[in-house]
């Protein structure tokens, strides 16, 4: 096994990077110039307080030009808002997310008078999502989670008005949804066993919350602050007497592959001993080497769960047998 | 191959009644009157849009029927392929709901069943639920000696029901979940010394009830959890009758054996949370988490049969009764300060614990008789008590700084740094009770670890139809409770997306990510580890008219894996490598032809073919080497005939081959007719 440090690698990566990063800069400056001026207009909107209630006119003004849109809009869980009538104009409608259209209107549909998207940053875009959007704690985390700090943005995956009543707004069912940017995913869920997302049966989303949070790989909480796995498995959960304690310290994912695998019980290792022998190979009481007699020249003790056979852990047995 | 015949001569019998229930369905529907319009159909109020496939499934296998359960399960018969209804009112004018959406897929025999129903009534309430149902089946020959199997329904339910969903001020949250698993599985127990097949009546449930709200209380927003989970678990564990064991050089024997083991589990849990956006410079996220559950058991078990010294075993009982518990609290901190309007700082603060602690007096009383050419003789009972005590203690500090800044809308960068502090605590002590042999003493054991980590990345969108993501990440990962020592470790992803049209993309990433330890010595030996994980991915969607598209992509996932262990071969304490390999080629496509306006044609083949560790083999008795090859395709073929303008007729066929490498005996191939019936309004 070859184990070696490389500070050649470490230098050649930094002069990478720097050419990586200096080349980006100057190719997205071009259209960085081409875009500024409209930007700094669609910024100024998009962070302002809402304006005056007589610079708004209303989704049906907007109708007039926008029908189709409109018409799309209607199918959309916003559109129930705008026959809220103690809510603010500010707040429902078109205008809630493109902004006061008086001046739009009044300038013959002066593309420079109200906010559009195609030149918004996606946080920008996401800024205006959640300015109604916050505060659950669905959402709370966003401004923290990968899809932010990658620069996607809501509408990447929610399409406000889109020609099709769906879900949640999005813009295509999932897993397809997420699949279009986590391709690779798409092989790990078609190995001989996997939870049934592309069956239809569960969703990415059933275990990852896409708008952020506490949890690495943003995955949602079971019941209190349990792994997503707890929720289904719920025979997994304890306490038990006698813990493996991998199981909780680590998470299930330490030896299981979540997505897919060859393995039936979706290990990380074809041979269940090597999973165990990678960690319990005489490194300290905390995971002690096997016992002597535990013969791996012989099939008998190659099969470790076929004794140790509660390996999650068991309220009557220290060695996990019953 | 008498199972393989038969279902060959069902294939025969299937393909003839698909031909003819397809005629007939036909038939039928050429004579259907009245399509809806496209944009759904006017019930009162209500704008009412359906979508439903239903249809019949055939089935023809040979190979390896078990292989196939565990891994497919499609049955024979009619089902439910997919339902969508929607009923939305116009205007908000329904009475008692606004919204009644119900999807569904798989009902009348596919082995993944789900069920959606969301009503709302607009201001006041939304209802969700969701219910799957699984026929989870595994009965494998490489899989604990084909003695780990089951054949069990799983159950899941979740209903949420929200009051005032679009309040802004306050919504309040009603919820329950079941979660159910019965049927039976088998299992292996391991006794004096030897290991028997045990049928395990497998009867367990659980059942969530939560409460909470969300509220705005002055800058804050509020959300509160509180929940219960109680579980339930009644499985039973049975020998009936005579079994010799796996041990061919142990004369246990097993005559009768049942346990019962009752479980009962609690575990509430609160959950709060608050958010605030503060002079909109300043994003607070707090949340607090906090668990406490609790098991209480019961155990009996009786055995009568033969032990490993060849004495009678009369009546071997078992009595047991404890409890375990476990306290978790988890505190996060979450603060996002907007410096600019491109410059972007977050700190993320954790601390989270658990302690678990748990006891088992354990009593046992053993009978036992001897057998010798002279007679039998009575032997003198023995009676163990013990008492086992087990905790464990848990705390977690992290700590992470990062910072994202926007070049211009077409560039960004973030960095950031990850710290985190951890402490294991083990303890266990056993003790003897009454006339029992004294146990050991408390023993403790304590890990701790400091791990550090930092991470980088940019978001690049170098022409419009052309972003590229980079993310790097690198330090000592914090997996170390599982291994000697901190792993070091190298993340690298790159994600390209090239958009030229609305109707063409393609998508290609590289995850590589790289971990090892390359200083951990044990009695003077280099003891570590390195993972090589590798995964190159690309697809292509492209959908240059409603007449044809096509979808397709290939990943390679490769992982070599090797590790350093010590394990006893022959009594002897060996140091020796654990290598595990794997090189999965993943290829797909799915296209659709419109062949006439009445007649669509869908095709699509999928392969997964894992070459494993190739030509490697263990060069020395000391070394453990493995990997899965194997190779899984599925080709689907499927005509769809527009029968009336929202009728559409759908015969289809799918083949699925699985084809294992080095055991070779789990093989299958199978056959899956089908004909559908669409209809949309």
């Amino acid at each position: 096994m070859k184990f070696r440090k490389s500070p050649l690698k470490a230098l050649l990566f930094v002069l990478l990077s720097g050419l990586v990063i200096c080349g980006l800069v100057g190719a997205t400056s071009r259209a960085y110039s081409k875009s500024q001026k409209t930007e700094q207009a669609k910024t100024s909107q998009a962070t302002s307080s809402p304006a005056p209630a007589d610079e708004y006119v209303g989704a049906e003004t907007c109708k007039t030009c926008h029908e189709d849109i409109y018409n799309n809009f209607k199918k959309t869980e916003h559109f129930k808002l705008t026959l809220y009538s103690n809510w603010k104009v500010s707040d429902k409608g078109c205008e809630s997310c493109h902004g006061p259209g008086k001046a739009h209107v009044d300038g013959g549909g002066d593309k420079t008078k109200i906010r559009t998207f195609q030149d918004l940053a996606p946080k920008q875009i996401s800024e205006v999502c959640l300015r109604c959007h916050a505060g659950r704690e669905e959402h709370n985390n966003y401004k923290r989670g990968e899809h932010w700090r990658n620069d996607i943005s809501c509408v990447n995956c929610h399409n406000p008005h889109g020609p099709k009543a769906t879900n949640k707004m999005l813009t295509d069912k999932e897993p397809a949804l997420c699949f279009s940017c986590h391709n690779e995913m798409k092989s790990q869920f078609s190995m001989p066993f996997h939870h049934k997302v592309p069956e239809g049966a569960m969703k990415c989303s059933d275990c990852h919350n896409p708008h952020g949070g506490f949890e690495l790989k943003q995955v949602r909480l079971a019941t209190g602050a349990d792994t997503p796995c707890m929720k289904c498995h719920a025979d997994k959960q304890g306490p038990f007497v006698f813990e493996h304690a991998p199981l909780r310290v680590e998470g299930c994912v330490i030896c299981h592959n979540p997505h897919g695998s060859d393995n039936p019980k979706l290990l990380k290792r074809n041979e269940v001993r090597q999973l165990c022998l990678e960690c319990h190979t005489d490194v300290g009481t905390i995971a002690p080497n096997t016992p002597s007699f535990h013969n791996q020249a012989t099939a008998r003790f190659q099969n470790c769960t076929t004794c140790h056979a509660r390996i999650h852990g068991s309220n009557v047995d220290r060695f996990f047998f019953r | 191959m008498i199972l393989g015949e038969m279902e060959i001569m069902k294939n025969r019998l299937g393909l003839i009644i698909l031909i003819v229930v397809g005629i007939t369905l036909g038939a039928l529907l050429v004579r259907a009157q009245s399509p809806a319009p496209s944009d759904g159909i006017t019930l009162g109020n209500y704008n009412v849009n359906t979508d439903a496939e239903l249809g019949v499934r055939f089935l023809a296998t040979e190979g390896d029927f078990n292989k196939y359960r565990s891994d497919l399960n499609y049955g024979r018969g009619f089902r439910l392929f997919n339902f969508d209804f929607l009923a939305q009112s116009k205007e908000g004018q329904g009475k008692l709901f606004d919204k009644f959406q119900v999807n569904a897929s798989g009902w009348g025999g596919d082995p993944n069943e789900f069920l959606r129903i969301l009503v709302e009534k607009n201001k006041w309430y939304r209802f969700d639920s969701n219910i799957r149902q699984f026929d989870y089946f595994n009965n494998l020959t490489n899989l604990a000696l084909n003695q780990h199997t089951a054949d069990l329904g799983r159950k899941f339910g979740d209903f949420n029901l929200t009051l005032l969903p679009d309040n802004r001020y306050f919504k309040g949250y009603v919820g329950y979940t079941y979660d159910s698993s019965t049927g039976l599985a088998t299992s292996t127990y391991d006794y004096s010394r030897d290991e028997f097949l045990i049928q395990v009546p497998t009867r367990s449930i659980a059942h969530d009830y939560r409460l909470g709200f969300d509220a705005k209380v002055w800058v804050f927003d509020i959300s509160f959890l509180q929940g219960i989970r109680y579980f339930k678990d009644d499985s039973r564990y049975l020998i009936p009758s005579f079994n010799p064991g796996n041990n061919p050089t142990n004369s246990s024997v097993i005559n009768f054996l049942d346990r019962e083991l009752p479980t009962r589990g609690r575990e509430p849990f609160t959950r709060f949370s608050a958010h605030t956006l503060l002079a909109k410079k300043l994003d607070f996220t707090g949340r607090f988490i906090y668990t406490g559950a609790l098991s209480n058991y019961t155990m009996t078990e009786h055995v009568t049969g033969v032990d490993s010294s060849g004495n009678n075993i009369l009546s071997d009982n078992f009595l047991a009764a404890g409890q375990a518990k476990r306290h978790n609290g988890a505190g996060d901190i979450g603060l996002t300060f907007f410096a600019t309007d491109r410059l972007t700082l977050s700190e993320t603060f954790r601390v989270s614990t658990f302690q678990i602690s748990g006891g088992e007096p354990l009593s046992e009383s053993e009978f036992r008789t001897r057998t010798t050419s002279f007679g039998t003789t009575v032997l003198p009972p023995l009676f163990v008590s013990s008492l086992m005590f087990r905790f464990i203690d848990y705390r977690l500090i992290q700590n992470t700084l990062e910072g994202d800044y926007r070049v211009n809308p077409n560039l960004s960068f973030h960095a950031g740094y990850r710290y985190s502090d951890r402490r294991t605590i083990v303890g266990s002590s056993d003790q003897g009770l009454g006339l029992s042999p004294a146990g050991t003493p408390l023993t403790l054991d304590t890990v701790n670890n400091h791990t550090n980590s930092v991470f980088a990345g940019f978001m690049a969108r170098p022409v419009s139809i052309w972003t590229v993501y980079f993310d790097v990440d690198h330090g000592t990962a914090d997996n170390v409770f599982t291994r000697i020592s901190n792993y070091n470790y190298n993340n690298f992803r790159i994600r390209s997306r090239l958009k030229p049209s609305k109707n063409f993309a393609i998508n290609a990433s590289l995850v590589t990510k790289d971990n090892n330890d390359p200083t951990e010595t044990v009695a003077g030996q280099l003891f570590g580890t390195d993972i090589k994980a590798r995964t190159i991915s690309t697809s292509l969607d492209w959908l240059p008219s409603s007449k044809f598209s096509l979808t397709g992509g290939y990943t390679l996932n490769s992982i070599t894996s090797d590790a350093s262990i010590i394990f006893f071969l022959n009594g002897v304490q060996t140091n020796g490598d654990s290598q595990y390999f794997m090189r999965d080629h993943y290829m797909f496509f799915n296209t659709n032809i419109q062949l006439h306006k009445r007649a669509t044609l869908f095709l699509a083949y999928r392969i997964s073919k894992d070459l494993g560790q190739g030509n490697r083999v263990a060069s020395s008795p000391n070394q453990i080497l493995s990997s899965y090859p194997l190779s899984f395709q599925s080709p689907e073929a499927r005509l769809t005939v527009k029968v009336r303008e929202h009728v559409d007729w759908n015969l289809g066929w799918q083949y699925f081959s699985y084809h294992e490498k080095l055991l070779n005996i789990q093989n299958y191939h199978a056959n899956l007719p089908y004909t559908s019936v669409r209809f949309t309004f």
